[in-house]
């Protein structure tokens, strides 16, 4: 009775061996996914950082570029050089008396020259928020203790 | 065989071909940790190379953005002179040192034997030149990829050409130099002065070799505008790609003088000096409102372009403080009556029409004290002391201040004292203590007119800006805002004292503006309010004692003077033309007036009270 029963409820050799191959099949599958996984990932990380390191070199190169459109924009705004061309042009110098000053109904007299300073600049702001300014003698005493017995730890 | 057998058997075999396959790998894996030795493998912390950022040191720009110190690209040129052994291999390796020594006229004399030396040494890389311009090698490339396509040189009266027509594109393109085999160029940065000359003496310069300011803004804030380097190892494996340098830019710092103005100022005290034959001078322009120094003039300067020139040694040596004669200190002379007769009013010993009978000589501490001309004046008031510069008058008023009291004074208008401006190689001066053992009392007549005490020209601009400004007393700074990494610090207005009233100030203003239109002195501009002093001061010589026929001469002046925008001072030194300050200081001083109040737009004083109202 038992034997029939257990033969009832049982799986048959064959499925028994299916089940074995499909499970050894499943953890090739699983192990190949992921390795594919990680090639694809270590792949992309490849490429990212060369493009990374590409970057950086043009990054060098650009800024060696604005050094140099800087320097040629200065080498071409000279005083010397500017003041060459005025006068090729039939400019000289004012003086006093050749000046005429006409009212302009709401403009305030401002003789000081102005600082025009780009406009994305911040007000800095000096960080004041510094340990030792708010940091008692023990606490002091006690970061160092714990500096000091740092390279101990997990003796 | 039935079929299970057949399939078993296919099985065994797959099975023990990946067995097989698998032990082999494990048998090389052992192999090579046992028997190949490590050190024969590169290790891949080595496959790298050395990277350096490109990082520029800040900017320094004028209060309008014109740039006064920059950056400039140049390149370390190194030549591979091993593995020639054939005749051409020869030849082209002569070409490329003979090729190095004319473009970059190399004057290194060991450089130049071992470039010269014949048979040429096997050697690997040399570096020809460190600081090559972009024309330069440009030049040097082109010469060479000539010779390399066959062109002979392009002979011009049987020399051969160096011009090459150079685009904007290419100044401003990286060169690369990796198509050459032989050539290699490493481009980095130094430091570049397009103005050359104007503001050298407060800008200062950058050393080449070791990139340190020396002298000036450069010096002062060497920390805030270096630009670090930042040499590192760089791998070249991509997963390590963030381990590359990054550039660390220095913070740009905005000064506070006007380069319109400055240029025009350095132009009028060059010619001065030239005109006069003095040894040196200098001219300061501050608002006395604020402090911001708008332009400081100082001459002989050095074009620190090429701050190594013999021309300019003594100069960049600033051996006794030449660098900058605007921080140097010196005897003033008469201008400094200016400051004994503020200490006198505000201490309430004489008023603008106390009557002093002069005799044409005082003996203070057994010391005879005379005026200019050695003359007796006669009865006078204080303002016409100013007016006519007496010594013994002023002489006369230290002696009713007293030791103590003017001393007293002298202190709070900050002489002995480094005014604080951001500038390095600030003289503090020299103002003997009463009380020290070596003081006499002679000093204090003396000190009265500017004799026998040190002072620079800014400490003056200082002090005098109590007078100018009603009583307070300003620094002096040229600093205007460093900017660094989007974020902006602008130093605020320092007052430093109020070592006089503002009702004294305003005397010795009313007091000093009478005095100049009185004696109708070469420093008045027509339609303008100023006040003023003019000095002159004997240089002491060693061994020879104080000499009349060599002066210093100086000028100090504001205006407006009901709301004065600028104090200038002047200092002429040594000048053979006069040796009076009221011919050689008060008209450079008209001079400059006359330039900044058409550039600061300061209408006369009709016309500024016309458009007030």
């Amino acid at each position: 009775m038992t034997e029939s029963l257990n033969q009832a409820f049982s799986n048959s050799p064959r499925r028994q061996k299916l089940q074995i191959i499909g499970s050894v099949f499943m953890a090739i599958v699983i192990a190949a996914v992921m390795l594919i996984l990680y090639l694809v990932v270590s792949a992309r990380v490849v490429s990212m950082g060369r493009q990374l390191q590409q970057a950086k070199d043009e990054i060098d190169q650009l800024v060696y570029q604005g050094v140099n459109y800087r320097n040629q924009i200065a080498q071409l705004s000279r005083f010397d050089v500017m003041e060459e061309k005025a006068k090729e042009m039939g400019f000289r110098p004012p003086y006093p008396g050749e000046v005429f000053y006409v009212p302009v109904p709401g403009y305030k007299l401002g003789p000081e020259t102005h600082v025009e300073i780009e406009q994305d600049t911040r007000p800095a702001v000096i960080n004041v928020n510094l340990l030792e300014y708010h940091q008692s003698l023990f606490e002091w005493i006690g970061e160092q203790m714990n500096n000091i017995l740092r390279p101990f730890e997990g003796l | 065989m039935n079929e299970k057998t057949t399939y078993n058997w296919r099985f065994s075999t797959i099975a023990v071909l990946f067995s097989l396959f698998g032990l082999a790998i494990i048998v090389q894996m052992v192999r090579i940790q046992l028997t190949v030795n490590s050190g024969d493998l590169p290790s891949p912390s080595l496959l790298g190379q050395w990277e350096t950022a490109a990082s520029r040191r800040g900017l320094i720009l004028d209060r309008n953005g014109h740039l006064l110190a920059g950056n400039q690209t140049v390149y370390a040129v190194d030549v591979n002179f091993s593995d020639f052994y054939q005749p051409d291999e020869i030849k082209e390796v002569k070409m490329l040192a003979d090729l190095a020594i004319e473009v970059f006229g190399i004057n290194n004399q060991y450089l130049l034997e071992f470039l010269q030396q014949e048979p040429r040494p096997l050697t690997k890389n040399i570096t020809v030149e460190r600081f090559a311009s972009q024309e330069d090698l440009l030049n040097f490339l082109a010469l060479v990829e000539n010779y390399y396509a066959g062109i002979p040189r392009e002979l011009i009266d049987g020399e051969p050409s160096e011009e090459i027509d150079i685009s904007l594109e290419e100044r401003v393109e990286v060169i690369d130099c990796s198509h050459l085999i032989r050539v290699s160029c490493t481009p980095h940065l130094i430091r570049s002065y397009p103005e050359g000359k104007l503001a050298s003496n407060i800008i200062g310069f950058v050393m080449r070799d070791t990139k340190q300011g020396q002298l000036g803004i450069e010096e002062k804030y060497d920390s805030t505008l270096f630009g670090n380097d930042r040499t590192l190892w760089a791998l070249w494996d991509p997963h390590k790609a963030d381990q590359a340098p990054d550039p660390d830019h220095g913070a740009n710092i905005i000064l506070t003088i006007d380069s319109v103005l400055q240029a025009d100022i350095e132009n009028i005290l060059d010619k001065t000096i030239k005109k006069t034959g003095a040894l040196a001078g200098t001219v300061i322009i501050m608002n006395p409102q604020n402090g911001e120094i708008l332009a400081m003039a100082s001459s002989p300067r050095a074009d620190i372009n090429q701050y190594w020139s013999e021309d300019y040694l003594d100069i960049i040596n600033n051996h006794e403080n030449v660098f900058n004669y605007a921080i140097k200190s010196y005897e003033p002379g008469s201008v400094v009556k200016v400051l004994t007769m503020a200490a006198a009013l505000d201490a309430g010993v004489v008023e603008p029409n106390t009557e002093f009978i002069d005799e044409g000589e005082i003996e203070i501490g057994g010391v005879t004290i005379k005026n200019w001309n050695e003359k007796a004046w006669g009865p006078q008031n204080m303002t016409s002391c100013l007016q006519n510069s007496l010594n013994v008058c002023l002489a006369w008023v230290a002696t009713e201040l007293e030791s103590e009291q003017f001393y007293n004074y002298f202190q709070d208008f900050g002489f002995g004292q480094m005014t604080g401006i951001e500038l390095s190689g600030e003289a503090p001066g020299l103002v003997k203590s009463y009380w020290s053992p070596d003081y006499t009392r002679s000093e204090l007549g003396t000190n009265a007119f500017g004799q026998g005490i040190e002072i620079t020209p800014m400490q003056m601009v200082k002090a005098i800006s109590a007078i100018a400004n009603h009583g307070e007393m300003v620094a002096p700074r040229i600093v205007h805002s460093i900017l660094d990494d989007g974020y902006r610090y602008t130093p605020p207005k320092t007052v430093v004292g109020h070592p006089i009233t503002a009702e004294t100030a305003q005397t010795l203003t009313d007091m000093l503006q009478e005095s100049l239109q009185n004696e109708t002195s070469l420093a008045l501009v027509p339609g303008y309010s100023l006040a003023g002093k003019t000095g002159t001061a004997e240089i002491y010589v060693p061994g020879q004692g104080y000499k009349s026929t060599a002066t210093n001469t100086s000028f100090v002046g504001w205006g407006p003077t009901d709301d004065p925008q600028f104090l200038v001072y002047v200092w002429i030194s040594k000048p053979s033309a006069s040796i009076w300050g009221s011919e050689i200081a008060a008209p450079v001083f008209r001079k400059v007036v006359e330039k900044l109040v058409i550039h600061l737009g300061i209408p006369p004083d009709a016309v500024r009270v016309a458009l007030e109202e």
